[in-house]
């Protein structure tokens, strides 16, 4: 009889230690936003307004300043960093479409795609931001200096940013426009750079002896690679592509000519495609 | 059986037993001790503390030899800071089981965290130090010990125990019964405890203790010949772990016990790190006592292990966990050089932007689940993968060993011994997804390599045949993901053992012999390393299927020698030679992607030696030792996320040689019958002897990387090098009360080995008197730990129940609260700047990695309290 306290002991032992870690059931926990929902819409400026007033500070090298007034941008998330070619940064448009302006918001966070989907539409307070350009495209952000003391607009914070933004409804992609780079090539840097094009035509390696987007071995300083889009119709355009990106190892074939999807950025006086993810490259 | 049997073969098996149980004030007061010092046991202490694949106990000392006053005290007073003996790893230290040796074959060392539950059961043990000829086998350079699991052993009657204490557990409750040995011949003896804290309880935040231990014991004395003995143990537990951070985060947390391993999910506390194992064991043991001078013992014991860890995972996504080294505030502005150019205005604003995160709230400093959610639900509407998932890291054993010892007393004066072990053993290691954290994809590719290959390509593919056979590899939770592969080992070793008595002089000369055998079974075909045809049409299993075999003899000589000068002086000297296979565990160049053996793998050569002095007089007890042990080709194994390349990365040192040298007191002055004081400590060093061959492989790349590790003179970790203690020990009326005093000193980190690859200390420089350009080595210092005082006491007191025992115990460590020991750590396996895709130096980083190392600190104030009651 005493053995089976010995048994009984057991039972209850195995019946008390039941495990800890469980019941974190996965439905529970839908209403967090990482977003700011306190925010309230006010004083809302467009994004052109807002680069016309800070225009010296965009297209004048390494400058920038602090946004003092109490105002705020409502646009859409048009590209976010997903695919690893532009990281820790989201482009915002708004406007219409004949008339739309663009910004990059800077970021410190890797795979902001994690929480903001393009065709998100948001409230950004801009009160306390810095503003400059980085080869004149226009960018939201914190200063930045470098080892070799470059000052610059850089990014902010991940805790500053979603302190300054708020989602407004569900995502929705076909607020994206994607123009033709032929449509847009002639037209105002300073307003039209940011946007989604798409570009026809074969590309010519930085490097002929490989073959790919972006190897390591033919990357700048800026652990990119800038190789040439022979655009169909005539004319060239760059396409940068950073040895970071999951498609970096994309070949490329000698004269085929591919239909490619991207950010239309300015690098100062000139254009160059970034391709956001590798569905962005039509064989 | 005659009555006349039964006492001896009681004498034979309890006499140890009989003692404790005699009530008289000295050995009660002597009991009480030992259930104190026991009860402070390291392997009580420091679980939550130990890594993931450093998740064997490795502190734990049993060297206990009773003769000695320094080895029998240093493994529950030292324990707090994780003293290891000699700093010998845990593999030089065996653990056998009625006669059975149960380390782990594959990577060499016992858990003891599998008998942790049942202490009413390990208390019978033999112990013996390097050069302590015993009973049961060659002792290890770290000493060896015998438990002995035999029900008639153990003490009858009913106990219960219960604990409290502010350490990995709160509450402890044990049961505990035994028949002693009754005149058919049987006895029993079973002991059951349960140990519990949440985490709201644990000593260390953000962990939790869950455990069962059993231990069931059932013995039939058949006749004055034989006896069969027949256990099962168990210790299913189930705990978090504590996570070691930096100087920085302890500062920002304003707690040197800050545990990054834990955060918030809707408001409730919730650990990314838990370990679960449970290693149910039976051990068969029969005992034959074949003439007086003869007997043969013989166990056979198997066990399945059943072991995981949870880690949480991030996939293409920003490193979830809140001391990741961007959102320190020293990644901001240089706190180390205010001179960097990099500091200015701005800097100054974001450091004090971060630092006014960190310390505004708790949640802010731990990990965010709900976030991770948020993350997973984007990416389950974008149709990808899951940024952020937990696994579950799986080391399963199948063990069986079977351990035979033949014990002949030639003469009075003579002894030999001759005994075989035999083991074999399966690890199965695998990974699991534990759980997807709301994630609806998972897909069982290599995202390291994303980007190198192209998404979809054959390397990115962990199991290839997924894409080959066209099988669907999206997974779900309880899936495998990553690596799946067993290690078998074989091995069986034949020893033996004579000693003898002459004049003076006790000796005894010993030897063994082995062999081992080892190969890996892959069940995914790595994509990076997948098999592949040769020249000559045959198929190359480089990740699936079965390795190579290799092979391993080995064996060794010890000697050793006791003098009685007489007057209560005497000295001791021993010396031994072995060679010793590798470790499977360090075999493998990458175990988790192929087949590859280490190159050069050799056997490890160990040589050591001891002098002693003892002196026992009736006042003094004392023991001085010195040793030296050297050991040759030895092997090497880690692994671990490698930033610079942005790489998991698989590292294999070989031609490692070692040195271990020190001096170790104990003195024991017994100033009254009530009233004594000990004196220990011990100065000793260890060094890497010269630099040793690595070889390392990138995990987004099948190719071996040889280069030189340069870590001559780096130091064993997590142990202090230095310690000495004065104990007060007072008994009188019940009572027993002690207070210790123990200053700790010489801790150093584990070393990285990639900050000390050739290619990362080596700079060409010009020679300003020559001008010729010439090579010079910035090797960096092994970064240190920090040592410092702690004073302990114990008091206990037996009282009387119903006319039974009943003992309390209150243990309290750390009473002065010096919270700024550090125990131990390791050093970021990062440099102070990012590497280019193409391997250039990038742009140099504020952080410095340097002056950032991962530190564990000891605990603060605590105790535990004991209530024994025996009935």
């Amino acid at each position: 009889m005493k053995k089976n306290y010995i048994l009984l002991m057991l039972v209850l032992g195995f019946a008390a230690s039941a495990c800890q870690n469980t019941g974190w059931e996965d439905d529970a926990y839908t209403n967090y936003t990482i977003w700011n929902k306190t925010l309230q819409e006010h004083n809302v400026i467009s994004i052109q307004e807002l680069k016309a007033k800070y225009n010296s500070f965009i297209t004048n090298q390494n400058q920038f300043t602090e946004i003092t007034t109490d105002s705020m941008l409502r646009g859409t998330v048009i590209c976010t960093d997903d695919g690893g070619n532009l990281t820790q940064q989201i482009v915002l448009q708004d406007g219409t479409k004949q008339n739309p302006g663009f910004i990059i918001i800077g970021v410190t966070l890797n795979a902001i795609y994690n929480f903001i989907q393009p065709g998100q539409e948001i409230l950004f307070s801009l009160k306390g931001v810095y503003i400059g350009g980085y080869g004149q495209n226009a960018q939201l952000g914190y200063p930045s200096k470098n080892a070799s003391g470059v000052e610059r607009i850089g990014r902010m914070s991940q805790q500053d940013f979603w302190s300054r933004v708020k989602f407004l409804g569900t995502p929705d992609p076909s607020r994206i426009d994607t123009l033709d780079f032929d449509a847009v090539k002639n037209l105002s840097k300073d307003q039209w750079a940011g946007c989604i094009v798409r570009v026809k035509g074969s590309i010519t390696p930085k490097s002929t002896e490989r073959w790919v987007l972006a190897a390591p071995e033919d990357a700048d300083t800026g652990n990119g690679v800038t190789n040439t889009i022979n655009v169909q119709g005539g004319g060239t355009l760059d396409l940068r592509t950073s040895t970071y990106a999951d498609f970096a190892s994309y070949p490329i074939v000698k004269d085929h000519v591919y239909t490619l999807y991207g950010v239309l950025s300015r690098y100062n006086s000139g254009w160059q495609l970034g391709m956001r993810t590798m569905s962005d490259i039509v064989e | 059986m005659s009555k006349k049997h039964q006492l001896l073969v009681l004498a034979l098996f309890a006499t140890p037993l009989c003692y404790a149980q005699t009530d008289t004030d000295t050995t009660t007061v002597s009991s009480l001790e030992e259930e104190l010092h026991q009860e402070s046991s390291s392997f009580v202490l420091s679980e939550s503390q130990l890594g993931e694949d450093d998740d064997q106990t490795i502190n734990v000392i049993q060297v206990g030899s009773a003769n000695n006053v320094y080895t029998s005290n240093i493994g529950y007073q030292w324990s707090p800071v994780r003293f290891k003996f000699r700093a010998y790893d845990s593999r030089y230290n065996d653990v056998y089981m009625n006669g059975v040796m149960v380390n782990n074959i594959e990577n060499g060392r016992f858990n003891f965290s599998t008998i942790g539950g049942m202490n009413d059961a390990t208390r019978n043990q033999d112990a013996a130090s390097p050069f302590e000829d015993n009973s049961f086998s060659i002792a290890n350079l770290g000493g060896s010990s015998n438990y002995n699991f035999r029900a008639s052993m153990m003490p009858a009657g009913h106990k219960v125990t219960l604990s409290g204490a502010n350490r990995n557990y709160t509450l402890r409750g044990i049961y505990t019964y035994g028949t002693g040995l009754t005149d058919k011949g049987w006895a029993f003896f079973g002991t059951v405890g349960y140990r519990w804290a949440n985490m709201q309880t644990a000593a260390v935040k953000g962990t939790f203790y869950n455990s069962l231990g059993y231990f069931l014991s059932l013995q039939k004395v058949f006749n004055d010949k034989h006896s069969l003995n027949l256990a099962t143990w168990g210790n299913p537990t189930e705990r978090a772990q504590q996570g070691a951070s930096t100087d920085e985060a302890y500062w920002l947390a304003n707690d040197r016990q800050y545990n990054p391993y834990w955060g918030y999910q809707n408001g409730k506390m919730r650990s990314s790190r838990v370990v679960n194992n449970f290693e149910p064991t039976a051990l068969l043991t029969w005992d034959y006592k074949i003439n007086d001078k003869m007997k043969l013992t013989t166990s056979l014991v198997g066990k399945y292990v059943m072991y995981s860890a949870t880690r949480l995972q991030y996939n293409d996504s920003q490193n979830p966990a809140p001391d990741y080294w961007k959102n320190f505030p020293s990644a901001q502005y240089d706190v180390w050089d205010i001179e960097n150019v990099q500091n200015w205005d701005y800097s100054v604003d974001a450091w004090q932007s971060s630092y006014d995160y960190w310390t505004r709230s708790e949640a802010n400093r731990q990990i965010d689940f709900d976030r991770l959610y948020a993350a997973n639900r984007t990416n389950n509407a974008l149709g990808k993968d899951a940024a952020y998932f937990i696994t579950a890291k799986h080391n399963d054993h199948l063990n069986l060993r079977l351990g035979s010892t033949f014990d002949y007393s030639i003469s009075q004066n003579l002894k030999w011994r001759v005994g075989l072990q035999l083991g074999t053993n399966k690890g199965m290691h695998y990974q699991t997804i534990d759980d997807m954290l709301g994630a609806k994809y998972l897909t069982n590719t290599n995202n390291y390599a994303v980007g190198t290959y192209l998404p979809g390509a054959d390397r990115t593919y962990y199991n290839l045949y997924d894409k080959l056979y066209d099988r669907p590899h999206l997974l779900g939770e309880g899936d495998c993901y990553g690596f799946d592969y067993s290690i078998t080992v074989r091995d069986a070793k034949a020893w033996t053992s004579i000693s003898w008595d002459k004049g003076i002089a006790h000796y005894f000369a010993s030897a063994k012999i082995g062999g081992t055998e080892m190969w890996r079974n892959g069940y995914m075909n790595n994509g990076i390393c997948p098999n592949f045809v040769d020249e000559n049409g045959r198929e190359v299993k480089f990740s699936y299927g079965k390795s190579q075999t290799a092979r391993f003899l080995d064996g060794g000589a010890k000697l050793g020698a006791t003098f009685n000068l007489g007057k209560g002086h005497g000295i001791t000297l021993g010396a031994g030679f072995e060679t010793r296979a590798p470790l499977a565990s360090t075999a493998f160049v990458s175990p988790e992607m192929n087949n590859n053996f280490v190159k050069n793998l050799y056997n490890e050569k160990l040589a050591s030696a001891e002098f002693g002095y003892r002196l026992n007089t009736n006042w003094l007890q004392l023991n001085l030792t010195g040793y030296y042990s050297r050991t040759f080709d030895g092997t090497e194994w880690q692994n671990f996320y490698f930033d610079d390349v942005n790489s998991f990365t698989y590292v294999s040192l070989t031609d490692v040689s070692k040195s271990y040298y020190g001096v170790e007191l104990g003195a024991k002055f017994k100033i009254t019958s009530s009233f004594d004081i000990t004196a220990m400590g011990t100065w000793s060093d260890n060094q890497y002897n010269h630099n040793s061959d690595c070889v390392y492989m990138l995990s987004t790349h099948g190719t071996e990387n040889q280069t030189t590790c340069y870590n001559k003179g780096m130091r064993e970790s997590g142990t202090p090098l230095s310690v000495y203690s004065l104990a007060l020990n007072y008994r009188i009326k019940r009572w027993y009360l002690s207070l210790i005093g123990n200053y700790y000193d010489r801790i150093y980190l584990s070393y990285s080995s990639c900050l000390r690859y050739k290619e990362n200390v080596a700079t060409q420089v010009e020679d300003p008197t020559t001008g010729n350009m010439v090579t010079v080595y910035d090797i960096p210092e092994q970064s240190p730990g920090k040592g410092g005082f702690m004073l302990d006491a114990s008091i206990g007191k037996q009282i009387y129940v119903a006319h039974h025992p009943m003992s309390i115990n209150l243990t309290l460590t750390n009473i002065l609260n010096n919270t700024g020991i550090c125990t131990g750590g390791y050093e970021q396996s990062r440099s102070n700047y990012s590497t280019n895709k193409n391997g250039t130096q990038g742009n140099q980083r504020i952080y410095d990695f340097r002056n950032s190392y991962k530190r564990f600190y000891a605990q603060g104030f605590n105790f535990m309290l004991n209530i024994n009651y025996r009935f």
